[in-house]
This record gives C-alpha cells, sequence and structure tokens, in this order.
C-alpha cells in the first residue's frame, strides 16, 4: 500500500469510528424514526371528541347527534348530567345551543383533554342548521338553498415547466417537494459544517500537535493533503451507501404501509429517482468536497488547536448564508434567490432546494452543478499552495494576513 | 554522506543561519550546540525541506535532498507529538508503514524496540495512558524503527532522565554502528561530549567552532588543573599565572593563563612527596561554549 493510501486509510477509519461522525450519520435517521413514531401514535390514539348538546330543542339536538363522525360524537344530555361527565372526565366538553332569538352556541372544554375540539367544525354544522332553518322560513326549495349556500369553486393547479411545457404537479407531489426541501436544506447545512469541522480539526491537531512536521519527512505536504480529502469523500459516500441501503430496506416495508400507499399515487415518484437525485446527490458531493478543502486550507493556518473555532468561522457563515436563502426558497422564487444559486459556496446549498422544489430547471442546476465543479477545482489548486506554504509555519499573525502571506513567501517547498 | 554548502537564511530582516557549512558522513555522529535562536532548528528544517534556502545547497550522497526518498530520513522534532488516543501498536505501525516497512516485518521489530527502550506500557494501550518519559519513548521508537540512513534528532535528550538518556545514546550509538549519518542538537554538552564525532557551535545563525570534539577542547591549551595535594588555597592563588581558584572540598580547579603553569605546579605540590591528584585537561565544552558565547556577544 502507498503512503497516499495509508493516510487515506487511517483518517478514514479513525473517523468512522468517531462520534461526530456517527451523530451526523445516524442523526438524522433518529430524527426521521422519533417523528415516524409520533405520527404513527397519533393516529393509532386518535380518539373522536365526546361533546355533550345540552339544548331544549329537539330538532337541534338531532341534527348534531345524527352529524357524528369519527372525528365528533355528539350526545344528548341535561345539564345535570353533562356537568356531571365533565367532572369525571368522561366527556371532552359541553355544547350548549340556544335557539332564540337565533341559534348560538357556548362551548366549555377540559384544559387538559387527550383530543380537543375544532371550534369551526361545530360553527360549520350549526351553520347548516341555521341555513335549513332561515330556508324554511323564507319558504325557499332545496336547490334555491343549494344556489345559494355553494361557495365559488377556485380550483388551484401547480405546474412546473419542463421542456417549454407546462407540466400539471398534483397537490401531494408540491407538499412531498416541500418536505423533501426543508429536510435538504437542514441536511445540507449540517452536512458541510461538520465534514468542514472534521477536516480542520483534523489538521489543526495535527499541526498544533506538531504531528505533521513527523508526517512530513515522510509524504509531501501535496500527498498528505489529497489523502485526507480522498478520505472525506469515501466518508461521504459511506454515508450516503448507508442511506441507500437503509432507504431501500426501509421502502420494502413502507410501500406496504397502509398510509403510504394511501400517498403514493399522487406523488411524483420517477422525479425522485431519476437525473433529478443524482444531480442532487452530484451538488452534495461538490459541495461537501468543496467545504471540505475550504476547511483544509483554513486548518492549515491556525498554529494551535485554540485557534481552530475562529478558523471555521467563515465556513458556517457561508453554510449560514446558503441555509437562509434556501429558506427563502422554500416560500417562493425570488431574483435574490435565482442569483445566488450560480454563487459558488451557496449555490450547492441553493440549488439543490430550488430543483427539488421545482422551481428551476434540470438544465439550469447542470450549469450550477458545472460552475461548482469548476470552482472546487481552482479552490483545491489554491489551498494545495496555502496549504503547503503554511502547514509548518507557526506564527502569532492573524489568520488573514497569513493566508495571504503565501502569495509573497513560499517557504516549503512540496 | 550529508554536506551543506554556504547555508543561508533570512526572515524578513533577521539573518536565522549565515553561510553554515558541514559534512556528515555515513556512521557519523555530528552535535550541533548554540543558544535558542541560535539557528540549529531552522537548519534542520532547511535540510528536511520545509524550509526553502535563500542560498546554498544540501545533498546527500551528492544528490539533491529533493529527490531522496523520504524513506531514508528518520526525524525528532524539539516539540514531541503524537495521536493522544491512538494505540502504542496502531501508532509505530502507521508511522513505520509510512516510512516504507512493511506489516510483517514491523510486527517482528516492535518488540524489540520496546524492550530496548524498556517501554513500560502494553501495545493496546492508548498513548495518552502512558507517562510522559514512555510517550517519549514512543516518540523515539517512531523515529527509529525504520532504521533511517539519515537520522535528524532536534534536543533528543530533552525531558529525559538520565537512565531514559543512556538508553536513547545507546540507540543513536546503534544506529551509528549500522551506518547511519546522524545530526542532532543539545544544550546538554556532557552528552554532546560523549556521543558525538564532531561539533559545530552556532550562534546568532554563524558558525562559531567546528571540527573534531578532542582536536577543538586541545586547541584551546591544556588550561583547566584538578589538583589535590597539602597547598592551600591562598598559595595556590599566588602562583604566577593561576587565573582562577576554585574549592571542591579537597580538591583545587585551577584555571591557567598557560599550559606550562602546570609544571611548575606539579613540581611544587610534589615536593613533599606523593599527591593523591594532578590532572591537566583542556577546557570543558560547556567552558568553551560560554566563552565563545562571551567573546561574539561582547
Amino acid at each position: 500500500m502507498n503512503k497516499f493510501w495509508i493516510i487515506t486509510k487511517r483518517v478514514y477509519c479513525k473517523n468512522l469510528k468517531s462520534g461526530s461522525w456517527l451523530f451526523l450519520v445516524f442523526s438524522p435517521l433518529i430524527l426521521v424514526i422519533i417523528a415516524a413514531g409520533i405520527i404513527y401514535y397519533i393516529s393509532q390514539n386518535n380518539q373522536p371528541v365526546q361533546v355533550a348538546v345540552v339544548s331544549n330543542n329537539y330538532v337541534v339536538t338531532q341534527f348534531l347527534k345524527k352529524s357524528s363522525n369519527s372525528e365528533i360524537q355528539y350526545e344528548n344530555l341535561t345539564a345535570k348530567q353533562a356537568n356531571k361527565k365533565l367532572i369525571n372526565k368522561e366527556i371532552t366538553g359541553i355544547l350548549k345551543v340556544k335557539t332564540k332569538p337565533v341559534i348560538s352556541a357556548k362551548y366549555v372544554e377540559l384544559s387538559n383533554a387527550e383530543t380537543s375540539l375544532a371550534i369551526r367544525k361545530v360553527q360549520a354544522t350549526l351553520y347548516g342548521l341555521k341555513l335549513n332553518q332561515t330556508a324554511t322560513q323564507l319558504h325557499l326549495t332545496v336547490t334555491q338553498l343549494h344556489s345559494l349556500a355553494s361557495p365559488v369553486q377556485v380550483k388551484k393547479e401547480i405546474v412546473s415547466i419542463e421542456n417549454g411545457k407546462q407540466i400539471v404537479k398534483s397537490n401531494s407531489t408540491s407538499v412531498f417537494n416541500y418536505v423533501l426541501s426543508t429536510g435538504l436544506t437542514i441536511f445540507i447545512m449540517l452536512i458541510i459544517t461538520i465534514y468542514g469541522q472534521i477536516v480542520a480539526q483534523e489538521i489543526a491537531i495535527e499541526k498544533g500537535s506538531r504531528i505533521m512536521e513527523i508526517l512530513l519527512t515522510s509524504v509531501s505536504a501535496t500527498t498528505h493533503f489529497f489523502a485526507k480529502l480522498t478520505a472525506i469523500l469515501f466518508l461521504l459516500i459511506t454515508q450516503l451507501s448507508i442511506y441507500f441501503v437503509i432507504g431501500k430496506i426501509s421502502w420494502m416495508w413502507l410501500k406496504e404501509q397502509t398510509l403510504v400507499k394511501s400517498f403514493l399515487p399522487s406523488v411524483n415518484i420517477p422525479m425522485c429517482w431519476s437525473t433529478y437525485s443524482l444531480t442532487i446527490i452530484l451538488f452534495f458531493i461538490i459541495g461537501t468536497m468543496t467545504f471540505a478543502v475550504l476547511a483544509a486550507l483554513l486548518g492549515s493556518l491556525v498554529s494551535n488547536q485554540e485557534q481552530i473555532n475562529m478558523a471555521v468561522m467563515p465556513i458556517s457563515l457561508l453554510a449560514l448564508a446558503g441555509y437562509f436563502l434556501s429558506l427563502m426558497a422554500l416560500s417562493g422564487d425570488s431574483t435574490l434567490v435565482k442569483f445566488f444559486s450560480y454563487i459558488p459556496f451557496i449555490n450547492i446549498e441553493l440549488m439543490p432546494v430550488r430543483l427539488s422544489l421545482q422551481h428551476t430547471t434540470l438544465i439550469a442546476a447542470n450549469i450550477s452543478l458545472a460552475i461548482a465543479a469548476l470552482f472546487l477545482t481552482g479552490l483545491t489548486f489554491l489551498a494545495t499552495k496555502v496549504y503547503q506554504s503554511n502547514i509548518l509555519v507557526y506564527s502569532k499573525t492573524g489568520l488573514i494576513k497569513k493566508s495571504a502571506s503565501f502569495f509573497v513567501q513560499k517557504n516549503l517547498s512540496n | 554522506m550529508l554536506t551543506i554548502n554556504n547555508l543561508t537564511k533570512t526572515f524578513d530582516q533577521v539573518v536565522a543561519v549565515n553561510d553554515v557549512n558541514l559534512q556528515v558522513k555515513s556512521g557519523e555522529i555530528l552535535g550541533l550546540i548554540g543558544q535558542n535562536g541560535a539557528g540549529k532548528t531552522t537548519t534542520f528544517r532547511m535540510i528536511l525541506n520545509f524550509l526553502t534556502p535563500d542560498s546554498g545547497q544540501i545533498t546527500w550522497k551528492n544528490k539533491s535532498l529533493k529527490k531522496v526518498n523520504y524513506d531514508q530520513i528518520g526525524y525528532l522534532p524539539e516539540e514531541r507529538g503524537l495521536y493522544p488516543k491512538m494505540k502504542v501498536g496502531e501508532q509505530l505501525t502507521y508511522f513505520a508503514k509510512l516510512h516504507g516497512m512493511k506489516t510483517a516485518e514491523i510486527k517482528q521489530q516492535i518488540p524489540k524496540w520496546m524492550e530496548r527502550f524498556q517501554v513500560k506500557g502494553k501495545l493496546t494501550d492508548k498513548v495518552k495512558d502512558l507517562s510522559k518519559g514512555n510517550q517519549q519513548k514512543i516518540q523515539l521508537i517512531a523515529t527509529l524503527i525504520h532504521m533511517p540512513k539519515l537520522l535528524i534528532l532536534d534536543e533528543p535528550f530533552s525531558g529525559l532522565d538520565p537512565v531514559n538518556a543512556d538508553l536513547l545514546r545507546a540507540g543513536i550509538l546503534m544506529l551509528r554502528n549500522a551506518g547511519s549519518a546522524i545530526i542532532y542538537s543539545s544544550h546538554n554538552m556532557d552528552y554532546v561530549e560523549k556521543i558525538s564525532d564532531n561539533l559545530i557551535m552556532l550562534h546568532n545563525g554563524n558558525v562559531v567552532l567546528s571540527g573534531d570534539i578532542t582536536d577543538i577542547r586541545e586547541s584551546f591549551g591544556r588550561t583547566k588543573l584538578f589538583l589535590e595535594s597539602k597547598l592551600t588555597s591562598e598559595q595556590l592563588a599566588n602562583f604566577p599565572g593561576v587565573k582562577i581558584v576554585k574549592q571542591h572540598k579537597k580538591e583545587f580547579e585551577l584555571t591557567l593563563s598557560n599550559p606550562d603553569i602546570g609544571k611548575k605546579i606539579f613540581a611544587v605540590a610534589t615536593e613533599k612527596g606523593y599527591i593523591p591528584e594532578f590532572r591537566q585537561v583542556p577546557p570543558s565544552l560547556e567552558e568553551i561554549f560560554r566563552l565563545k558565547v562571551g567573546a561574539v556577544n561582547e
């Protein structure tokens, strides 16, 4: 095994067992499992709201009883019976309905009830009753009543532009895309920040503890630099592979679930497994590597481990800028969002979100991807030079001054 | 053979190393002495290609060091560094592999070196769990295990107790006998004198002394006299040509202006018969060091 691979293997194996990497890999999975568990628990324990109806009007009590459904169960009781049941917490609340001069109601609910009544649903039910009553008073026919009461229909369609044509997307697809994009926004920021931190820390520890001097008597600074980045790339690929395998296994179980089965037909699934997802994965890889290279550059500038938090500050700031612009993208595709989705560092967070929201075309995303790849190449070249000239320089000079110093003084030869 | 010709390095306006020339042959040990900031570490860093000289050449076996296989070099930096959370065995294997050793050979060599340096700890122990002295021994093993042909040690004895310093000395001598060219720096003149074949003294980046240690000392003349006789301190101090008299219990340490004075003192001291001690030697390296540094400072 040559020295490049010896270093790559060590960095890879060391981080594979490190707490920060394991946290990065498994925290999103744990979050998904917890969220799924909560949703499952709620769906399993969704008991109807028990409402006692207290009214002297027989028509009202019968009308409400008939409108009971899986969400609300109405029960006709006297005021005394209702109060007793409420004290015993056998019901959620008491609905007192008056019919004179007009239909009005008062609802009393337990503050610590397991379920809560959506008051608008009671309002809608009573509104129907009131409408019927008024129609009778005005001697209106059923047709006249329907004509009067039916709301204006507004149909919403979500479209995306593909190859110059409008493609209608289902509302479920839009919801799915929104959820996916929100997840992506948080996940990309998490991944670039933590990988950046891993790289910068690796280098700062070796430099600060003088291990670097021993390492550089056995390999060149360039070999060392690229070996570390290769290890980080392998870690990222391992992480994505873990998600792929877990996703594949979970999907086999998930697709048989009733909830997913009902949701599936309305979601544009081929979109998930097409060039879109490949483009997003490439953004992931290029993005993480861009921040890793920047972290290596910044890590090489520090003199000791204490300076590392200051050194990685630009990474956090850039990642945050991308994160906030991605949040902006979730609420609409503004000119600012469009502009920054081609700007290096920001585009690798922003463009995948816009793509998954279908706010942009695949061609535009690929142009941004090409910009990111070109920028990564240039940044790597620059970082290699800075790394070579600074990795063994220990001075009290500020980080910015030091990063610029390699242009005028190249001490370390390759 | 390591050859350095007219090596110069400046940082901003400060001359760190000025026109240094030296040679270290295979099977030879060169000691580099000097005050802090004399240019020792800068010289090492230029040999190791960490710093680019302003002028001068460094060659190893007549080839530029830039083209030399790194596996031939062993380096112990002044500030030691190991991976604290890595196990001893893994750490030694990692550094040995980086110096081109094969796994089977490493497995065979590690126990031998652990034994040679009497390391108290297991290969499965994490480095941070070892005592400071044992950590230093692990660092030394990592530097020496691949039997480098060119060994550079920056202050190797610092922090070692006398017993461990002797173990290191034995390790260095073993490598010299195996044909390695060794260059090291030290503040401990006693060790420098004991193990170096040649010596270079640097002061403010300039070579103020160089050559064979015995020759250097002899060149200053045998002006130190250690005497145990019936002569009193007053009698010795009044002797013409005696500059300084120091008393260590029964023994007197005299500094003479001229080695020939020794003969006259010997004649007077032995007038009344047997004396237990009369030893006339050149000044010690430490005295020469103080003398040279003092002279340059003046």
